[in-house]
This record gives C-alpha cells, sequence and structure tokens, in this order.
C-alpha cells in the first residue's frame, strides 16, 4: 500500500497537474473558438446566451489552469527552484487570486437576481445519493441554515448572510466527517511538495 | 434508584442537550439549543448527537407544521421523550450519591 502511494506521489501528481493544464487549455481554446465561430458563420444571429454560457466558464477555466501551473510549479520547489519556477508560482498565484476576485465582484453584481435557496444542490446530490439518515441529517442541517440564512438577509446582512453559509457547509463537512477525508488528502499533498 | 448497570450510557453531550431539553419544557429547534447553551454545542455535531439520541429513544422529534403557501425544508423539533427524562434524573440521582459518598 505504502508503494503504491508512493508511486502516486512522485510519478502521477505531476502527471495530473500536466493533464489538467493541457484539458483545460483546449476546454479555454474551444470557448473562445465556438462564439468566434458562430459570429463569423452566423453574423446575424443572436448570440448573447452562447456568451453568457461562455464568460463563466472561461473565468473557471482560466483558474483551473492558473491552479493546474502552481500545483506543477510547486511540484518543482525546492532549495534552489529556478526563476522560471518561481517566477510561475508568483504569476499563477496572481492569475488565481485575479479569478477569485472577478467571480466574488460579478456573484456581487448579481445579487438582486431571483436565485435558488442556499444548499438547494446539496440536497438534491443528497437525496440522490445518500442513505436516507444521511440525507435527513442534511435536510436538518440545510433548514436550519436557510432560516440563519434568511434571517440575516432581512436585517441587510449580506456578507453576515454569506458567512452563515459558509459556517454551516463546513459543520455540515464536519458532520459527514469529510473534513478527516480532505485533512489527509491535504497533508498528504503538502507533505509531498515539501520533500520535494 | 434505578439500576446503574441498566441505564444506557449518557455522554456529556447528550447530558447536556436532555437538561436543556426538561428545563425549558417546550419543543426545541437543533439552532435554539445551540443558542441556549452558549458555545458548548457546536453545529456540526449536535444534528448527529440528536439522531443518535433519537435511535436510543432519549428524545422525540417532529417535523414543524407548515401553512400553506411556505415552502422548502421543514425544521425538525425536539422534545425529551419520558424515557430520556428518567434517565437524566437516574443519572442525576447517581451522581449525588456518588458526590454524598465521596465527600
Amino acid at each position: 500500500m505504502a508503494t503504491f502511494l508512493n508511486a502516486i506521489r512522485e510519478f502521477w501528481l505531476g502527471h495530473i497537474a500536466n493533464s489538467l493544464i493541457l484539458v483545460t487549455a483546449l476546454y479555454t481554446s474551444l470557448l473562445i473558438a465556438v462564439p468566434l465561430l458562430s459570429v463569423i458563420v452566423f453574423p446575424g444571429k443572436d448570440r448573447t446566451r452562447i456568451f453568457q454560457l461562455a464568460r463563466p466558464s472561461l473565468g473557471a477555466a482560466i483558474a483551473l489552469i492558473s491552479f493546474g501551473n502552481l500545483l506543477s510549479a510547486l511540484l518543482k520547489w525546492g532549495d534552489r527552484a529556478s526563476i522560471l519556477t518561481r517566477s510561475m508560482i508568483l504569476g499563477n498565484s496572481f492569475a488565481l487570486a485575479l479569478c477569485v476576485v472577478l467571480f466574488l465582484f460579478l456573484n456581487y453584481r448579481r445579487r438582486n437576481f431571483i436565485k435558488p435557496p442556499p444548499g438547494n444542490w446539496l440536497l438534491n446530490l443528497a437525496n440522490s445519493v445518500c442513505r436516507k439518515s444521511t440525507s435527513d441529517l442534511i435536510s436538518q442541517m440545510l433548514a436550519d441554515m436557510r432560516v440563519e440564512y434568511h434571517q440575516a438577509l432581512n436585517e441587510g446582512r449580506r456578507l453576515g448572510a454569506e458567512w452563515v453559509r459558509l459556517l454551516h457547509y463546513v459543520s455540515i463537512a464536519r458532520a459527514l466527517s469529510i473534513d478527516r477525508l480532505l485533512a489527509v488528502v491535504f497533508n498528504y499533498v503538502l507533505g509531498t511538495i515539501s520533500r520535494r | 434508584m434505578q439500576d446503574p448497570q441498566s441505564l444506557p450510557p449518557l455522554p456529556a453531550t447528550e447530558r447536556l442537550i436532555l437538561e436543556m431539553l426538561v428545563s425549558s419544557g417546550n419543543e426545541m429547534f437543533g439552532l435554539e439549543l445551540i443558542e441556549a447553551s452558549n458555545g458548548r454545542l457546536k453545529r456540526g455535531t449536535i444534528y448527529v448527537t440528536l439522531q443518535r439520541m433519537a435511535k436510543k429513544g432519549l428524545v422525540e422529534s417532529r417535523e414543524e407544521a407548515r401553512v400553506a403557501p411556505e415552502i422548502g425544508i421543514p425544521r425538525r423539533l425536539y422534545v425529551a421523550s419520558g424515557f430520556g427524562v428518567r434517565v437524566l434524573r437516574a443519572y442525576a440521582s447517581a451522581a449525588s450519591t456518588f458526590a454524598m459518598e465521596v465527600g
């Protein structure tokens, strides 16, 4: 088991990072190419929907490429890391942070749109995947989260509402012991990085 | 006094929840229990504990009644069951007996 895990650590993590970059780069070119081609091939058509769909996906793709690059550069990190590695880490961290800030900004601008209640996706996922006792537990926690969330929104505390949502998601993860699983994965990845 | 061997185990968190439910005398939501506990109960643990207590028969629960236009997930109200109250009293009397004997 230890040998198998070491093989993953030594070999596959780098490949995963490279594959992530490659697949996302292909996806990004498609996201840019399809709307552009639609302009050229169907000049008179309304392309609002295509652009609406492409924009957030493009942002997500750029964020994924930055993450892949960052992971790849971090794997090469060491006492004698080259200037290229260091600048890759710096540049990609900046790009990733920019994507997050832009996402938050756009989300903030869309605040007046009608949205589904928080945790809807989680409830659907739990109802279709989990056992009845687990989905009952999640629905109980989501019911209380919605009460607290909407209370904060009614008081005009938008950031407070988002904070409540975050707290409840963390507590759901803790209740389902996902936090322990994530901690093991993060320790493993960080251990890999620090040893290189 | 009930035989201590026949009592189900009652961890500190479960005991705290039972005490709060008994002392309030009303049905309570999970969130109300968290607020009333002054930080002794956490969001991440209370619902699992309540589910376990319901399985043991220490608490009873029901979904809150909804008025017609209301939609969404109904919240769950909890109250100490008769068995839960008896267990809590048995533990309290066992604790006081132990305190007298030690003191």
